[in-house]
């Protein structure tokens, strides 16, 4: 305790130069933890864009599906599965898709599009696309169709134009064309979606494609921490069947679960660049103080100071100097947040792991994780102090002693 | 009365700019428990560089040096710390006090380094300033003191720990000479009321009337040693 309080002491001796290197610690600190929220921020984005556009928290397909896309491969007792979905306490909502591909066509504008069956009262539970709608509204009859942002730029039409879609009866191999209204037009910030999907009633589209009742996935949106894995696949347990496809969104966008493992990886390398650069700071404050008490070592050590607690002491103000500029920083950063948290910051006009960055993006503060950074900067503002406190602890008193 | 200081044939030599200078050459000393002896002689002839090696602060070239009975040579540098810490006192010219620390803090300091309880601590330590007049400014830091009143404390402190030896270099030469003969004063009761040893190494001549022996040192011998009958 003495230590510690000699410690504070001494780091005030010339405190401008503390409150220097302080600084230089808080800002460090508050620019990692800003940067901590706006990860949280993006990450939370991403996984929302990605999960409320299309993914949701899980989906269940036919072993096979997702890498064939054979229109074939539908689930064979869905209906089953999905009341069985609905049954579970975990599962808030569930939601079956058929999918198909077609041919959309206006005047002579035509694009091929991805079709998404839906049924529009449970997707709304599940995707959020009619709160990301452009113009328009969600469908609410069975003729009408929601289309992606830049297929509808594509085929320059607005709600209320109406298209036709042309696709192939899957039992009978026959075209068959279906006169449709768009009822609006919807941004998803998925790319696929913008741009390719056609989204309609589930029962008009098994209609046209001779699939009745049938379906290819069930979505599904789950009432545990989606963050990690493991809770989402202890949630899933219950549905999983021989020959049942069951994921989780982790599992259906590795590349997004690898992004914000190597996210994370360099949040901890700029974290140590950024450091590094603070340490020489630390470390000249530190043998600035040492070459100036030189003579004060040698008194400590003249009347019986060991070089362990001398040593020790110099860890101490090493410490002292981390805690001050953590406190700082997490003032800095905890303000950063505060103000990115309520009015957000733009972040539009690039794409990362296919998700559309063209919005706010509002910080979101791992507290725990903070304060580990914050006491991550005390650690390593503590081992900077190493060589100074070895060189204290080597410091001869007699020779010492003169340089009062 | 048993030696506390016992040094044989001590020499410490140095090399400066290619010569060898001898600092200390066959010194050969006895101290007894209890005495208040003054190291007299002109600028270096040794007296700081005998102070040190008895403080176990130096390592002499040549011969020994027992304090209580222990060769310093044989002595680890933890060892020593120890020796110093527990059996040693010191009183600098420059009072060398922790700035950071109160007057009591400073007085408290090698106790608590001991390992004492904080209780004993505190008495002993409020004990010592009262010992040396400065009760009611145990809160002070050095800054707030005058050099006096800093040498006071800087003698509480050595004599906190309860050492063998307290070894004075210069202890008034920074003082003016009532504040000095003040200084005196207390060093010379605490050797009457305790029994407490002290090895100044001084030019002034007060401490050398006041010491119950004084020893001349020249260009690193001993010139002369002068035993009188008690501390005046």
């Amino acid at each position: 305790m003495q230590t510690l309080r000699m410690a504070w002491r001494n780091i005030w001796r010339n405190g401008r130069r503390t409150l220097i290197t302080g600084s230089a610690i808080g800002l460090g600190l508050g620019t990692m933890i800003f940067w901590l929220g706006l990860q949280g921020g993006m990450r939370s984005y991403m996984q929302s864009s990605i999960t409320g556009s299309y993914l949701g928290d899980a989906q269940i397909h036919l072993e096979d599906y997702r890498q064939t896309r054979e229109t074939e491969l539908l689930l064979p007792d869905g209906e089953a599965l999905l009341a069985k979905a609905d049954a579970l306490a975990d599962v808030r909502a569930a939601a079956p898709r058929l999918l198909g591909t077609g041919l959309l066509a206006m005047g002579d504008r035509a694009s091929g599009v991805e079709l998404i069956g839906i049924d529009p009262e449970r997707e709304r539970h599940i995707s959020n696309w009619d709160d990301r709608l452009i113009a328009g509204d969600y469908p609410s009859e069975s003729t009408h169709l929601l289309l992606g942002r830049d297929l509808a730029e594509k085929l320059e039409i607005e709600p209320g134009g109406r298209l036709v879609l042309t696709l192939a009866d899957e039992t009978t191999g026959e075209l068959n064309s279906l006169l449709l209204t768009v009822s609006g037009v919807v941004f998803a910030g998925n790319p696929m979606l913008d741009r390719r999907a056609a989204i309609l009633d589930r029962r008009t589209l098994a209609g046209a494609m001779g699939l009745p009742g049938r379906f290819h996935e069930i979505v599904l949106r789950l009432d545990v921490d989606t963050e990690l894995a493991a809770p989402m696949a202890a949630a899933l347990d219950p549905l999983r069947e021989p020959g049942i496809d069951v994921e989780h969104w982790l599992e259906l966008a590795p590349g997004l679960a690898s992004m914000r493992e190597l996210g994370d990886f360099w949040y901890w390398i700029t974290l140590l660049i950024i450091f590094g650069i603070i340490a020489l700071g630390i470390v000249n404050t530190l043998a600035m103080s040492l070459a100036e008490r030189r003579w004060e070592f040698g008194v400590l050590r003249a009347i019986g100071t060991s070089p362990g607690r001398l040593a020790t002491m110099i860890f101490a103000e090493a410490a002292s100097l981390g805690a001050l500029g953590a406190l700082l920083g997490l003032a800095l950063g905890g303000v950063a947040h505060a103000l990115t948290a309520r009015y957000g910051l733009w972040m539009g006009g690039f794409q990362v792991a296919g998700v559309d960055f063209e919005s706010r993006i509002f910080s979101e503060m791992d507290l725990p994780m903070a304060l580990l950074v914050a006491l991550v900067f005390i650690g390593l503002s503590t081992l900077t102090g190493l060589s100074t406190a070895v060189r204290a602890a080597r410091v001869k008193p007699a020779e010492s002693l003169r340089h009062y | 009365m048993d030696s506390v200081v016992e040094l044989k044939d001590l020499s410490r030599h140095y090399v400066s700019e290619g010569e060898t200078v001898r600092a200390l050459d066959g010194v050969s000393l006895s101290i007894a428990g209890g005495e208040f002896l003054a190291l007299a002689g002109p600028s270096g002839s040794g007296k700081s560089t005998l102070l040190n090696i008895v403080g176990g602060l130096d390592r002499p070239t040549d011969g020994s040096v027992m304090v209580e009975g222990r060769d310093l040579a044989t002595l680890s540098g933890k060892e020593l710390a120890e020796m110093r810490r527990d059996r040693l006192g010191f009183v600098f010219q420059s009072y060398n006090l922790v700035p950071v620390l109160s007057a009591f803090e400073n007085v408290e300091y090698v106790m608590l380094i001991q390992g004492r309880p904080a209780a004993e601590r505190r008495e002993r330590a409020m004990a010592m300033l009262e010992e040396v007049g400065l009760e009611g400014l145990e809160n002070r830091r050095p800054s707030e003191l005058s050099g006096g009143q800093q040498q006071r404390v800087a003698i509480a402190r050595a004599i906190a720990a309860g050492p063998a030896i307290v070894l004075a270099d210069e202890p008034t030469a920074n003082l003016d000479s009532a504040t000095g003969e003040a200084l005196l004063d207390i060093m010379a009761e605490l050797n009457r009321r305790h029994g407490t040893t002290f090895l100044f190494s001084t030019h002034d001549e007060r401490i050398m009337e006041r010491a119950s022996r004084l020893l001349t040192l020249r260009d690193g011998r001993l010139a002369s040693d002068d035993v009188r009958e008690k501390v005046s």
